[in-house]
């Protein structure tokens, strides 16, 4: 959308728009970087406890996604004149929750009246030059690892309907709610050639920023992906939101599925994610090594596919 | 050849134009067209797919911007078998009933808050049954959920208008000074709600 805007040149600007990276990027040493990132949305559970955590991790996690350390955060609110002050307060709990939790402080905000509560972060961080961690840096021979299971679209969705399991509904805010905080401590020792992390693009949107920046293409294991609960059930079903689609529609040609993968997969990778894991690439004795350390630790972590050489078709494939 | 049961999906997202055909095609157990209209790609897209689900055969039909149709057809389907819901004798009819009791305004005990929020979930999932209960029996502070202020009666009176009976106890209104607030339900007393237990077949307490 920035993308017919002027910008004036400026050589410290590291990541901009142009590169469709998770968060801007600026030197203001030689030894660092500033981070900065800003996300908001409105509700998309009905606890607005959960919705506040939801929508902090989500945005605190383009932070980790470029391999920084969150420093400090703003709130970022939008609601009802008629809304309950609890409520808003709730929201607001669930999000300095999360901060916490990620270790930094909530020094303040804006909020204004509108027709619909929002509420999200702008959230600054700092990295080393030598830690960033971009999605154009994708090696040929890495291995893709994805650190959260995906189907969070289709399951909030059919949770509006009751479709779900009570046990999956929790699941399925608590994968959201969840901090990336600690995926990206455990994978950086394993030294990430590149980074990203699965949002309302879905998997196959970020994972083809991650390809085209990179100049390469990936291939996905289709069952190898891991699934939240029920979210193949509700995908065969025809329970698909309309993001996927939009998804779907947006990559058009650069995407293609192998004969035999499952329909349901094959929408469920265009599956808007929000608050979604982080997408790795690393090396493939690198990875075994991750994999190792993340089960010792009970934390998500699973071995999707591979980088590729690129040389013409398409950029993504699922088989 | 029967006339397809047509279900206007129109004006709903996702995933409510499936919901409304999964109901559909679960009242009707004996047709086999139904007509699905939409105003959307995705709503026709999804619907398509749930009929593929449950091994029907859809077909997409567009005939103005905001009318899309999906005709679906179980006849001659993959999934259909000589053992299908079809082919089984009726299930043999009894007087025997469905009574769902509700004695309370929270469902379960201990959080309030809680409480309050699993009870809508249950009526609202109860709603959606594709065989709904037959008697829904409140009392106790229970009554409050049908009475004007209740967060719930727009799913009772879904429930009553697919033919649940919604049954109030009248000491529990009078006790609480609801009669004059009560939204929906047949007020009754004690010999009648006693009658309806007795018969029961089965008595559901969320």
């Amino acid at each position: 959308m920035l993308a017919k805007l002027e910008q004036k040149p400026d050589p410290n600007v590291l990541v901009g728009f142009e590169a469709s990276d998770d968060a801007a990027v600026y030197k203001i040493r030689d030894d660092l970087l500033i981070i900065q990132t800003m996300d908001f949305f409105p509700p998309l559970v009905d606890n607005p406890y959960d919705y506040g955590r939801i929508a902090a991790a989500n945005a605190i996690s383009d932070i980790y996604a470029m391999g920084g350390t969150p420093l400090m955060a703003l709130n970022i609110l939008t609601f009802p004149s008629c809304l309950d002050l609890a409520l808003v307060q709730e929201i607001l709990r669930g999000g300095n929750e999360k901060a916490l939790e990620a270790g930094i402080n909530i020094l303040g905000g804006h909020s204004i009246e509108d027709t619909e509560p929002k509420y999200g972060l702008s959230v600054v961080g700092v990295c080393h030059p030598d830690e960033l961690l971009s999605n154009s840096t994708a090696q040929v021979g890495d291995l893709i690892v994805l650190t959260k299971a995906i189907g969070s679209g289709v399951l909030s969705t059919a949770a509006k309907a009751n479709l779900i399991r009570a046990e999956t509904e929790s699941e399925v805010i608590e994968t959201m709610a969840k901090l990336n905080r600690r995926g990206m401590e455990l994978a950086r020792k394993f030294k990430p050639s590149s980074a990203t992390d699965v949002t309302g693009f879905g998997l196959v949107g970020h994972a083809l920023e991650m390809a085209e920046a990179s100049g390469v293409k990936l291939e996905f294991e289709a069952e190898a992906i891991p699934l939240l609960a029920q979210a193949e059930e509700m995908a065969e079903m025809g329970i698909i939101p309309a993001g996927a689609y939009q998804n779907k529609a947006y990559v058009g040609e650069r995407f293609e599925a192998r004969e035999g993968v499952k329909e349901a997969l094959v929408d469920l990778v265009f599956d808007p994610q929000t608050s979604g894991g982080l997408l790795f690439s690393m090396s493939p004795e690198n990875a075994a090594a991750c994999l190792a350390e993340f089960e010792r630790e009970n934390e998500d972590f699973a071995i999707i596919g591979r980088v590729c050489e690129y040389t013409a078709g398409a950029r993504i494939i699922l088989k | 050849m029967h006339e397809p049961i047509i279900v206007d999906a129109r004006g709903q997202a996702c995933p409510f134009p499936v919901v409304m055909t999964k109901k559909a095609l679960a009242e009707n157990p004996d047709c086999q067209d139904f007509l699905i209209q939409v105003d959307n790609q995705v709503a026709s897209q999804n619907v398509s797919k749930y009929a593929q689900s449950q091994g029907a055969e859809s077909r997409v039909e567009s005939s103005s911007e905001d009318l899309i149709e999906v005709k679906i057809s179980r006849s001659g389907s993959g999934k259909t078998s000589p053992f299908s819901a079809k082919a089984l004798p009726e299930p043999v009819q009894s007087k025997a009933k469905r009574v769902v009791l509700i004695g309370s305004e929270q469902m379960g005990s201990g959080d309030d808050r809680l409480g309050d929020k699993l009870i809508a979930s249950f009526l609202f999932a109860l709603s959606q049954q594709d065989e709904l209960c037959d008697q829904l029996i409140f009392y106790n502070t229970g009554v409050k959920l049908c009475c004007r202020a209740s967060a719930v009666i727009e799913d009772l009176k879904t429930l009553s208008a697919n033919g649940v009976k919604v049954i109030a106890c009248g000491t529990c209104l009078e006790h609480f000074g609801l009669k004059e607030e009560l939204e929906i339900g047949e007020i009754s007393n004690m010999y009648d709600i006693v009658e309806i237990l007795m018969t029961a077949a089965v008595v559901i307490r969320p």
